[in-house]
Order: C-alpha cells, then sequence, then structure tokens
C-alpha cells in the first residue's frame, strides 16, 4: 500500500482525480528520468552501436557498419576458452555462494534472536570492506611471496613457492566466492524475513526432520531470494575483470579481461563491444532460466 | 564416531551448540581471516608479509600519511561519495514516493528500469560510460567517476528506500488529515520525520557503496585517483605492507560508517 | 466526578452539552439518501440516518455491511457517490476530512510514531497553533479522562494495546469535535480490558455528553453501550432502536438471528381475531400477536422465539405434557450463569436459555416440556 492514497487532493471532487495523480508522478519521476536515460541508457545504445563498427585500431573507428566484431568474438579460439571460464566459474561460483551462506542466513534469520543485529552488522563490515582491499588481501595471503608459501617454505614443507595456489582458475573461484557470500547472505536473509517461523515449527510437528524441514518449507517459500541470489551472483562474477588478473595466472582468465583490454589498451572497442553484449545476452538467457525455476519450485 | 568425539558432541550440544554453529562459526572466520591478516601486517615493523611477526609498529601508516597520493586520494573518494550521495538521495527519493504513492499504469516498467543497472556487471557500465564520455569528448575527471556511481548506487538506494516506504502505515496520513492537518501540515508533520529515517539510511548505503566502488571507477578515472585506485596501482607493482596501512583504513571507514548508521540499518530487519 | 452533560475542566463538548431534559434536541449527524459504490460492487444503497445530540449510537453488522465506510463517509475520508452529509444543520458533503468538526477513532492502534503521548493528544489543538498553556491543559485533561495520568512523556511503543487505544481516545477529544467516531476501537483488546474500556467509555460519553457514532460487530457490546443501535446488513439500514426495542421485537430475520436469536422458523396463517394470530408452524400450533399490517389469513410468517421466553420442565417418565410442546435435550452448554440446551421438538431444534441458579442442570437425553407465554412469540415480516 502506498502512503495515503485517497487522502491525497485537499478539495473535494466527486470522482477521483486519476489524471491529476498521474501528472504529479510524472513530474516527480522527470530527474530520474533525465539521470537513467542520459547516464545508462544512452551509453549502452552508444556502445550497442560501436560493436558494428569497424575498428582502425587504437580505439579509432571507420563508419562502416560490419557484423564482423561478432563473428570474431564468436570464433576465435582466444575468446572461447576465456567465455568458457567466465561461464564456468560464473556458475560454480554462484551455486558455491549459495550453498555456502544458505545456512548463515538461516542461523541469522531463526536462531539468532539478540544476537541477529550484530552477525548482520559484522557481514555488512566485511561487504563494505572494500572490493579491492579484499581481492589484495587474498594475493597476500595466496601469492609466491605470500603468508601461506612463505610459511610452508620456513616450516620447510616446501622448497619452491606453490604456484598452484595463486594464478589459477582456483584461486579465482575462491576469491569470486569469497567475495559473493556476505552479498548473498544479506539478499537470503531478506527474502527469508518473509517465512513465518511457526511454518518451520509446523512442519517440524508434522513430521519433517530439522533438515527435511528446511529443504521441503523454507526453500520454496524463499524461492525469489535464492534465484535473486544466483542471477546476482552469477552476473557479477563473470563480470569480474580485476580478479582474474591479480590471481587467475593463466588458466584462470575469465571474459572481462580481454574486455577490459579492448578499452584499456589494445583499443578494438567493436570488439570489446561485441564481447560485452554476447555476455549480456547469456546473462538474459540466464535471468529467464532462473525464473522459470522460480515459478517451478516457488509458492 | 569414536567414543571420545561423541562425549565431545554431547557436552557441546548441551550448551546448545550444534553442527550450525560450528559451521557459521567457520563461515565467519573465514570472511573474516583476510581481513585480519590484512590489519595485522599493516603493524608489522619488517616489510615482509610473512609470520612471525617481528615487531610491531606503525610506520607504514605514517609512509602513507606523509603520501600526497594516498591523502589525494582519501579526499577525492570522500568528494566523490558526497556528491554522489546528495544526488541519488535527491533523485531517488522522488522517483521512490512517486512509485510508492501513486498507482499509475507503468509503474513496474519504472521500477525495472530504475533497477536495471543493478542486473549489469561494472564492466559493462564501465566501458559503455567510456565508450560515451568519449563520444561527447567528456575529458575523465572526478566528475565522470561521480556519473559512474550515481548510476550504479541509484539502484541500490531505490531498492532499500522502496522497502522502508511499503512499511509506512497510510491510515497515519489519514489521521493527521482526520485531526485538521492541510495536505502541507501533513506532509511536515508527519509524512516527512517519518520517511527522513529511511532517506538517510538509504543514503548511507550509497556512501559505504560509491566509498568502495572500483570496477566502474576503474574506466571513468581520469588523472585523479579515488582510494581504491591508488589501492590498485601499489598493489600492481609489489606487495608491500604501505597498501596494507590503505586497506585497513578502507575497512576502518567502513566500520566507521556501518556503526554509525547501526540504528537505521538494523531497524530494515526488524 | 462531574455531572452527566457538566463540561469536563479543559474540555469543552463544543456546546453540545446535553440540554436539560424535555428540550428539543438538536440533530447532530444527518445523512441524507447516502449511496457509495466500489468499482463493481454497491458498498452503500441510499440510506438515511439521524443521530441527535449527545446520542450514543451504534452500527452493527457482520463485516462487509458497510458500517465502517458509513463511518469513514461521516468522517470525510471517504466520499460518497451521491447524497448528502451535515453535522449540526451544515452541509459538509463536500469538505475533506480536515474541515470537518468530527474525529475518528481508528480500529487499529495509529498513535504517531514519532511522537511522546503528550504530542500525540496535543496534534490537533497544534495544527491549529494553539497557545502552548492551553494545550497543555488539555492535554492533562485528557490523559485524566481516560484514566492515564503521568504518560505524557512516555513514548508510543511503549505502551500497551489497551493503553494506545486510550491515547487514541484523548488525542480525538481532545481535538474538541462535535461529534466522536469510533471504529470498532476495541476489537484487538483482551477481553477483560474490551470489557473495562467500555465501561470507561459509556462513563466518557456521560460526562462529556458528547455524540458518539460507534461501529462493531460485536452485538453485546452494540446492546451495552449504546443509546440507539442500528442494524446494518448488505450496505442497507436493517432496523434502528433503542437495544431493549430491537431485541424484543425485532423486525426481520437476520436481526434476530444476529442478536442471537436462533429459534427462527416459517408458520401460516391460520386465523387473524382481535389483534391475535392463530399460526401453524408445521407440527406445532401457536398464537402471536398480530404484527400491523396484518398478514393474511392462509400467508406466511417469520416468528421468532426469544432463547430466553422459554419455561423448562424435565418430565418423569410416562408423564405428559404440562406446558405448550414435548421436547428431548439433545446438547447442553454450562456457560456460568446460563445454561444453552438444545431441544429437539417436532419438526425442529430449538435454543433454549435457562438460569443456572439453584436449579439442577438437565442431562442430554431428558425428556423436557416447553412453555412461553403468547406475547413472547414475535411476527416479523416474510423472508
Amino acid at each position: 500500500m502506498g502512503i495515503g492514497q485517497g487522502v491525497l487532493t485537499a478539495t473535494r471532487p466527486r470522482q477521483a482525480p486519476a489524471p491529476a495523480r498521474r501528472r504529479w508522478a510524472l513530474l516527480l519521476l522527470l530527474p530520474l528520468g533525465v539521470a537513467i536515460s542520459l547516464g545508462f541508457v544512452v551509453p549502452l545504445a552508444l556502445l550497442f552501436v560501436k560493436s558494428f563498427e569497424t575498428s582502425l585500431g587504437y580505439g579509432q573507428v571507420s563508419g562502416h557498419l560490419t557484423f564482423s566484431s561478432y563473428v570474431t568474438a564468436l570464433t576465435s579460439p582466444l575468446y572461447r576458452t576465456v567465455a568458457v571460464n567466465a561461464l564456468e566459474i560464473g556458475g560454480i561460483g554462484t551455486v558455491l555462494t549459495l550453498v555456502l551462506s544458505f545456512p548463515l542466513a538461516y542461523f541469522i534469520r531463526f536462531r539468532l534472536r539478540r544476537g541477529q543485529h550484530t552477525v548482520l552488522l559484522l557481514i555488512m563490515i566485511s561487504l563494505f570492506a572494500g572490493y579491492i582491499v579484499k581481492i589484495y588481501a587474498w594475493a597476500t595471503i595466496l601469492g609466491t611471496y605470500g603468508v601461506i608459501n612463505t610459511a610452508l617454505q620456513d616450516i620447510g614443507l616446501i622448497r619452491q613457492p606453490l604456484s598452484v595456489l595463486l594464478f589459477s582458475k582456483i584461486a579465482v573461484l575462491i576469491v569470486v566466492t569469497y567475495l559473493s557470500i556476505p552479498v548473498s547472505t544479506l539478499i537470503l536473509v531478506g527474502a527469508m524475513q518473509n517465512v513465518d517461523r511457526g511454518l518451520l515449527e509446523n512442519a517440524r510437528d508434522l513430521g519433517a526432520g530439522g533438515l527435511r524441514a528446511v529443504t521441503s518449507v523454507l526453500v520454496p517459500l524463499s524461492m525469489t531470494g535464492i534465484v535473486a541470489s544466483l542471477a546476482y551472483g552469477f552476473v557479477v562474477i563473470s563480470g569480474d575483470y580485476i580478479t582474474p588478473q591479480l590471481v587467475g595466472g593463466t588458466t584462470g582468465q575469465m571474459i572481462g579481461v580481454p574486455i577490459s583490454d579492448q578499452f584499456l589498451s589494445v583499443g578494438d572497442q567493436p570488439l570489446g563491444s561485441a564481447l560485452s553484449f554476447l555476455m549480456l545476452a547469456v546473462f538474459v538467457i540466464v535471468y529467464l532460466v532462473l525464473t522459470r525455476l522460480e515459478r517451478f519450485k516457488g509458492v | 564416531m569414536s567414543t571420545a568425539l561423541r562425549r565431545l558432541r554431547r557436552r557441546l550440544r548441551r550448551r546448545g551448540i550444534g553442527l550450525l554453529h560450528v559451521y557459521v562459526g567457520l563461515l565467519l572466520l573465514f570472511l573474516f581471516l583476510p581481513l585480519a591478516v590484512l590489519v595485522l601486517f599493516s603493524f608489522s615493523a619488517s616489510g615482509q608479509l610473512r609470520f612471525p611477526i617481528t615487531g610491531l609498529a606503525l610506520r607504514w601508516y605514517q609512509e602513507v600519511f606523509s603520501n600526497s597520493g594516498v591523502i589525494d586520494g582519501i579526499l577525492a573518494s570522500l568528494g566523490v561519495a558526497a556528491v554522489t550521495g546528495a544526488i541519488v538521495a535527491t533523485v531517488g527519493t522522488l522517483a521512490a514516493v512517486a512509485v510508492n504513492r501513486y498507482r499509475f499504469r507503468g509503474s513496474a516498467v519504472v521500477s525495472g528500469m530504475i533497477l536495471a543497472p543493478a542486473a549489469l556487471p561494472g564492466l559493462v557500465i564501465g566501458i559503455a560510460l567510456l565508450n560515451f564520455f568519449g563520444d561527447i569528448h567528456l575529458t575523465l575527471s572526478l566528475l565522470t567517476v561521480m556519473i559512474g556511481h550515481v548510476i550504479y548506487t541509484l539502484p541500490y538506494f531505490y531498492l532499500v528506500l522502496s522497502a522502508r516506504l511499503r512499511r509506512f502505515d497510510p491510515m497515519l496520513e489519514e489521521v493527521a488529515t482526520d485531526m485538521g492537518a492541510g495536505p502541507l501540515q501533513r506532509f511536515r508533520r508527519v509524512t516527512a520525520p517519518l520517511i527522513a529515517p529511511a532517506i538517510v539510511a538509504s543514503a548511507f548505503v550509497v556512501l559505504a557503496l560509491s566509498w568502495d566502488e572500483f570496477q566502474i571507477t576503474f574506466f571513468t578515472i581520469g588523472n585523479q585517483s579515488t582510494l581504491p585506485l591508488v589501492i590498485w596501482s601499489r598493489a600492481r607493482l609489489s606487495i608491500d605492507p604501505s597498501v596494507n596501512a590503505i586497506g585497513t583504513l578502507m575497512v576502518a571507514g567502513s566500520l566507521l560508517v556501518v556503526i554509525f548508521t547501526r540504528r537505521f540499518i538494523a531497524e530494515s530487519y526488524s | 466526578m462531574t455531572e452527566a452533560g457538566a463540561p469536563v475542566a479543559g474540555l469543552s463538548s463544543s456546546g453540545t452539552a446535553r440540554p436539560a431534559a424535555g428540550t428539543e434536541r438538536r440533530v447532530a449527524v444527518r445523512l441524507d439518501a447516502v449511496t457509495k459504490r466500489f468499482s463493481t460492487q454497491i458498498a452503500l444503497h441510499p440510506l438515511d440516518l439521524t443521530v441527535s445530540e449527545g446520542e450514543f449510537v451504534t452500527l452493527l453488522g457482520p463485516s462487509g455491511c458497510g458500517k465502517t465506510t458509513l463511518l469513514r463517509i461521516i468522517a470525510g475520508l471517504e466520499w460518497p457517490d451521491d447524497g448528502t452529509v451535515s453535522i449540526f444543520g451544515t452541509d459538509v458533503t463536500d469538505r475533506p476530512a480536515n474541515k470537518r468538526p468530527v474525529n475518528l477513532v481508528f480500529q487499529r492502534v495509529t498513535l504517531f510514531p514519532h511522537l511522546t503521548v503528550s504530542e500525540n493528544i496535543a496534534f490537533g489543538p497544534s495544527l491549529r497553533r494553539m497557545k502552548k498553556q492551553q494545550a497543555d491543559e488539555k492535554v492533562l485533561a485528557a490523559l485524566d479522562l481516560v484514566r492515564l495520568p503521568g504518560f505524557g512523556d512516555r513514548h508510543v511503543t511503549e505502551l500497551s494495546g489497551g493503553q494506545a487505544q486510550r491515547v487514541a481516545l484523548a488525542r480525538a477529544i481532545a481535538n474538541d469535535p462535535q461529534v466522536l467516531l469510533l471504529d470498532e476501537p476495541l476489537s484487538a483488546l483482551d477481553l477483560e480490558i474490551r470489557r473495562q474500556l467500555q465501561a470507561e467509555l459509556k462513563d466518557i460519553h456521560r460526562r462529556l455528553g458528547l455524540t458518539f457514532v460507534y461501529v462493531t460487530h460485536d452485538q453485546e457490546e452494540a446492546m451495552s453501550m449504546s443509546d440507539r443501535v442500528v442494524v446494518m446488513s448488505d450496505g442497507r439500514i436493517e432496523q434502528a432502536g433503542s437495544p431493549v426495542e430491537i431485541y424484543r421485537h425485532p423486525r426481520s430475520p437476520f436481526v434476530a438471528r444476529f442478536l442471537g436469536m436462533s429459534n427462527v422458523f416459517e408458520a401460516t396463517v391460520i386465523a387473524v381475531a382481535d389483534g391475535w394470530l392463530e399460526l401453524d408452524g408445521g407440527s406445532l400450533a401457536l398464537r402471536a400477536r398480530a404484527p400491523a399490517p396484518l398478514p393474511p389469513a392462509g400467508g406466511r410468517v417469520t416468528v421468532v422465539i426469544r432463547p430466553d421466553s422459554f419455561d423448562v420442565a424435565p418430565l418423569k417418565a410416562g408423564e405428559t405434557a404440562t406446558g405448550d410442546v414435548v421436547g428431548e435435550v439433545s446438547d447442553v452448554r454450562f456457560i456460568g450463569s446460563l445454561v444453552h440446551y438444545l431441544v429437539t421438538v417436532p419438526g425442529r431444534k430449538w435454543q433454549v436459555s435457562a438460569r443456572a441458579g439453584s436449579a439442577d442442570i438437565l442431562a442430554e437425553g431428558t425428556r423436557v416440556s416447553l412453555s412461553w407465554r403468547d406475547e413472547e412469540v414475535i411476527v416479523m415480516k416474510p423472508g
């Protein structure tokens, strides 16, 4: 319900003033409309157009429109590996994040009474500690001269630094999962707020064991949160272009890296745009699949 | 399971500690361990990031604070966050109130459009803006960074504020009218005081998000750097504790913001 | 303790002190042909209602009957599609709620959460920029009236349900309305608190002499507090009258059933003579006073006999009937002061209430003889 519906007019008309109401609403929305169109819609549209341009290198384009960037993007083996990596790490990462954060969210929502705020606070702190700070922290731990390697060397367990720790797909997976857990937890807790504690107790009373009660009652009812967590996680993880650069090495690169390169150094911007929109297309497909999932299992 | 383990489990159970508690403890540990290590080594006297720690010193902080680049980064981050917060709070509040109060066709579409930027990775928003600024010949600077932040944080502000607005009891406005308040009085005395905390809470979310933002800023930054960018450029070169110090400062900054708004944030989960 | 109608210090009743007995009372609220439609449904059929100055009138009916809508129309929070609303002679139909001299106590707790108790109560006066001293006096008087002295500085969240509704009442009264409207203010409270507040409301009404329009679905509540009860159903007024009147002479089966009388059945008129009807209730012969207009011989009428109209006497084995009809007890519910029996008589089951007192409570299966006075048989319009 919105604020004050029905009591908005000071004078008394015989009919509800629907046109006047809409006019006010549109006026209020005007600044937003300007901001979004200028800052979001127009840039995206321009980028889309850019993807059809012909590249002259170093960021220059001719006016000639073509599909060649898309063809390159789809056929070149260079981009296939990193694209597959992105899908892999994105998929596994977001599922892993969900699995790890679900029990935490459950714990916070249903098992904590007074401690709820404190723990949520802690999670928020870890969330807001900073993207780059966290990646850097992991680099110092997993790195060639990082904590783990130096410690193991000092103890004498290994002679050479384990480069498999850093610079690998696994490293990327660990870091991106780490980065997503706070947000995923918050999303899930939010979704679980709407689930009545009594429903779970009811399920137990009817014979469902602890875990069964959770899976048969909580999961369907918090499906919106689960889907949101999966969708958000997948997008953020597969679009990450910094983590692979810091901890990915040769095997852990993701599609975001060549895309960003095109715009920062290489200069084949149409290719970069094409790759981006192909990535967005994949996201749309993932969204559709996930929403289908929601309706299937949902209330 | 061996009897010793079983006995341990029973003792823990009696204290109400089950498997779930252990898991949560470990997970929280996992979340905070890297940050703890980061903070720890920022105080290390030696320049090495290895155990054991030989001595504690503040030298890295001294180095950081005497470095104008870092100071500039902090100021830049604060400035961008503040301006972003102000803009987003204004535009976002108007939008959230409009959609919440007024029933009009297409309000779902409007909501969708407001939330759209959150569905894209920062990479795409960043390169789209970079390309756009190039096309309109706008030099990259803190202004362009701020534009990026506004687009990025607007959906989150709108989301949080809308959720809070939905909790507003419409009957309170009816009561005010029944008591004799005209529309302006009603807004001043009842509506505004009640939605103000929600706006503040949402605005702090914006500040926190802007303070940490990296992936879009990376593309829209000009000559000046925000603090995350400073960390990035230093971290590229080497792993040295001064970066730890900067990182610790960033964490401290976030901590302050979160603690300060604890009252507001907690309300949204009650 | 002030006398009924005398103004309570600090609180005026806007010149509506109950006039001395015998003088003509003014009309406080008049509704003429008020209609309300909600897109596809008709919420209120054209209805007329008059509330006299100082009266305690209750709109009684099941959920969805339109009583709350009607109240909100009086308050100005809903607009009627047709008809007029007048308060003390002034047509307020086109005035919004904030310009009407009436105040509403809502069903839910709607105290302003960002204000203290005093600030809530002083809200109305503060809108009119009343001087602080005067407003403070009003607040104190109001708190005293609702028996919450000293609660002024408390925060809204610290109050119990009953306390909160008292503050809501104080807030409405402090605004000096000419008519006080109450929308089921007690329905969310515990029974004991509800009983207490009912008595206090009645007392406040007496002290202030203010016109009250009350809405409830609880017939006991309505009957115990009101001067007049208006029974509503499906957007229409079924019957209006004093509690005694509508209880003794319900005019329709709906009113009868809603007031708890469940022995409603149809009968055929056999003969009409001297203002009395001879009725055939199918396996049962009855006499009843004839209503006006006289139903024709051979016509069908609806009859009701209230559960408390019966005398019940158990029959020993073999005894023949001493009363009008013989039946068997099929259900017993002991309430405390009353016993409710369900008695199976030829053709139907009747609810019979008897005072528990010191008499034995009859067991299930007991054969009983029921008798009643013919005056107690109520004939209503058919249907």
